[in-house]
């Protein structure tokens, strides 16, 4: 899942980079607001970190600006005013979540997990289809009560595709997920993904589409 | 020493009203005793006048001569009979013993019916008939049978024969040696006011005296009136004071109360409507101080805040970098994790010395007390201390001189300030940099300079790099400030008088001026004899 850290304070921001990554998380760490605002304008994120105390651009206009885009990719907000005002101005100004500074790390991987759910339109903390059961949290995928051994490429791959079940996602996005900036993307790589999880849960699970990316037919339409 | 104004009031005016009433009754009983005795005298004249016509019509009339004096028994023992009788109303009596007519008695009004019934049984002269009247209108008017009705004795002397006629009270003896006019003699150690009247012939005297007791009685009497008046009256005064100055009073009250009721953080101004015009700037002063308090809290409040939001950040960057640490694998992660952690304590440390150095400027006494300092020195000493770090980055840090004359300021303090510009400017310049230190003694100032090569403020943001917490954008990444050095040396500045100025500095990067106010134009000059005396000391 990719993701996007605007953080000024290197020490925070680097702590969180490394935090997130071992979430499974493709993190694009800025420290300016103007960049963010334009790499927000330029790449598709599932989620953003956005601290509001920010050179060039504080981050509550990035964020109105990213609402005015219609952009709804959920926002968690770091701040370290924790006055109520300041929260509610956040939320009303298209924020999805505040976090207070100091926080534990553990919250916040928490929180976003929660976010991404609700951006897929699911309650559950779990992803239940035909037999897969997918678990953000403890990043633990069952085939028909069989523990699945994945690797954090194909839980990524697996998770960002039963997030949109029904729904074609392309190739790039899948890499763009995959992959932050610093990354090196190799060209075969989500193909090669794609058949180990097809091995090693139903082969007719994940359904290629031609010149376009993959999908998981939601069967209920048929 | 605390005191009721009240009391005050009540005392120093009671006060003032008993000595203001003390001298008037003094002057006004002075003035009394005087118009008192000169209306004594002058009914005293009056009184002898009378007598002295009454004398020269029975002279006159021949019925006067001078052989009564045998026959003096008789009349003393009839009056002596009658002022028994009367004593107790009538206090001014008259005794008269003409030779044919036998007596000739009259005393007050009221007891001059049965005085003439006496009379008229004994004597049915025509005599009578004439001198009645006579009497009547002079003692009418006089106006005897009153209060203080005169106890007037007298003698009728005749140069030939002795005396005459006397009243009972008169003694035997004359009055007075004089003949005419007013005298003052000391009878059985009572003081005797005498008139002296010598009639036509020149052949009888009257003598007519009264006791200085009465006037004095009369005089007392209305002292004591006065005194009493004002007895009565003092309570009655002390209450209405009291009254009058408690309801003066009732404004400062009102606002006692409407103070004491106050939490301390509610600085909202006090009204000024329904208070005496005294006391408006009174309460417009408190209010002052209630706005210049509301602002230092503000200050406060803004400052806990912005030092919550400035430690809440890094202590966010600590916490994460350590649960990376405690969760990672990788030993590459966590090496980088605990270097990190490392890297923001020493940020945090060096924070929290700057926001204590900032609370300290704030409390301590001790940066309170400024006396001659020789700023180059401390210069000198911050340089020592900072030359390593400067070293590291290859910095060349230059001090120059020039006029350098003592500041009257706080050493410890100034020293902070000096050790803060330098240290940005070190932090901010670049490895292979420039930074060079001036100070300059002026005509007015002492001025201290730090120019760097660093990349320098914008100027429209000289103002707001002086603001707390503030770090500049493009230099934020690059040096590891707090955004409270700026604020302590404007503070530092403030406290000594001292402007702070920011501007271009030679090498392109930021010039930091502070300029010293030198002491006034004596104390500059005996320093300049004290030091040119050392230095003449030293080339000799």
């Amino acid at each position: 899942m990719r993701l996007l850290l605007v953080e000024d304070d290197e020490i925070l921001g680097d702590g969180l980079v490394a935090g997130l990554k071992m979430e499974g998380y493709a993190v694009d760490w800025l420290t300016n607001g103007k960049l963010a605002d334009e790499a927000l304008k330029l790449n598709a994120y599932e989620l953003i970190v956005l601290d509001l105390n920010l050179p060039d651009m504080d981050g509550m206009s990035i964020l109105k600006a990213l609402r005015a885009r219609k952009d709804e990719t959920p926002v968690m907000v770091l701040t370290a005013k924790d006055t109520i005002s300041d929260r509610v101005l956040g939320l009303d100004s298209g924020a999805d979540d505040f976090v207070i500074k100091p926080f534990e790390l553990d919250e916040v991987c928490a929180r976003l997990r929660a976010l991404a759910r609700r951006s897929e339109g699911r309650s559950a903390p779990t992803i239940e289809y035909k037999g897969i059961i997918l678990d953000p949290a403890s990043r633990l995928v069952s085939y028909n009560d069989e523990k699945v051994e994945l690797s954090q490429k194909e839980f990524e791959i697996l998770s960002f595709l039963m997030g949109n079940i029904g729904k074609v996602v392309s190739r790039s996005r899948l890499e763009e997920s995959l992959y932050s900036w610093d990354s090196d993307v190799e060209s075969n790589t989500v193909e090669v993904h794609i058949h180990y999880l097809r091995k090693k849960l139903d082969s007719t699970l994940i359904r290629t589409v031609r010149g376009v990316g993959y999908i998981i037919d939601n069967d209920d339409d048929l | 020493m605390n005191y009721s104004l009240r009391q005050l009031l009540l005392v120093t005016l009671l006060s003032a009203s008993m000595l203001i009433w003390g001298v008037t009754a003094y002057l006004s009983y002075e003035v009394t005793r005087g118009e008192v005795a000169n209306l004594f005298d002058a009914e005293l004249a009056q009184s002898a006048k009378v007598l002295n016509v009454f004398v020269e019509s029975l002279v006159n009339e021949g019925s006067l001569s001078g052989h009564i004096s045998q026959e003096q028994g008789k009349p003393d023992e009839f009056f002596n009979n009658y002022a028994l009788r009367h004593q107790f109303n009538s206090r001014r009596v008259f005794q008269l013993w003409p030779q044919d007519d036998g007596l000739l008695l009259y005393s007050e009004n009221t007891s001059t019916i049965p005085i003439n019934e006496q009379i008229s049984r004994q004597n049915q002269t025509d005599f009578d008939d004439q001198l009645w009247p006579i009497f009547d209108d002079l003692l009418q008017a006089s106006a005897l049978g009153h209060k203080y009705e005169k106890k007037i004795a007298f003698q009728l002397w005749s140069k030939s024969n002795g005396l005459l006629l006397r009243s009972d009270s008169a003694p035997t003896f004359a009055f007075s040696t004089a003949d005419h006019g007013f005298s003052e003699t000391n009878i059985d150690n009572h003081i005797w006011h005498v008139f002296n009247i010598t009639n036509s012939t020149g052949e009888y005297i009257i003598r007519v005296a009264q006791k200085e007791e009465i006037r004095a009685e009369l005089t007392d009497e209305i002292s004591s009136q006065l005194v009493t008046q004002f007895l009565i009256g003092l309570p009655i005064l002390g209450l209405v004071i009291w009254f009058i100055v408690g309801l003066s009073l009732n404004p400062i009250n009102r606002l006692e109360k409407a103070l004491a009721m106050r939490e301390a953080s509610y600085l909202k101004p006090l009204s000024t409507k329904r208070l005496p015009n005294e006391m408006v700037p009174v309460v417009n002063e408190i209010n002052n101080l209630f706005v210049q308090l509301e602002q230092a809290f503000e200050h406060e409040r803004r400052f806990t805040a912005d030092a919550s939001h400035e430690l809440r950040t890094p202590l966010a960057g600590l916490l994460t970098q350590a649960h990376v640490a405690l969760r990672t694998t990788d030993e590459e992660v966590r090496k980088q994790a605990l270097s990190r952690i490392k890297q923001g304590v020493n940020r945090m440390t060096y924070m929290v010395q700057q926001l204590l150095t900032f609370s300290r400027i704030e409390s301590n006494t001790e940066f309170l007390t400024k006396q001659n300092t020789m700023v180059s020195r401390e210069i000198v000493h911050v340089i020592a201390d900072l030359e390593p770090e400067a070293h590291k980055k290859r910095i060349l840090m230059e001090f120059a001189e020039e006029n350098a004359v003592p500041v009257i300021v706080n050493g410890p303090l100034v020293a902070i300030l000096i050790r803060n510009i330098i240290d940005n400017a070190i932090k901010y310049t670049p490895p292979k940099g420039t930074v060079l230190i001036t100070v300059t003694g002026q005509e007015r100032y002492l001025q201290l300079c730090v120019e760097d090569s660093g990349p320098g403020i914008p100027p429209e943001q000289y103002e707001k790099s002086l603001e707390r917490f503030h770090r500049c954008v493009e230099t934020a990444n690059t040096a590891k400030g707090t955004g409270l050095g700026f604020s302590i040396v404007q503070r530092i500045a403030g406290i000594h008088n001292a402007d702070l100025i920011l501007g271009v500095s030679q090498f392109g990067g930021l010039k930091v001026t502070v300029l010293f106010p030198l002491p006034i134009r004596q104390a500059d000059n005996s320093w300049q004899k004290k030091l040119s005396f050392f230095n003449l000391r030293k080339s000799g």
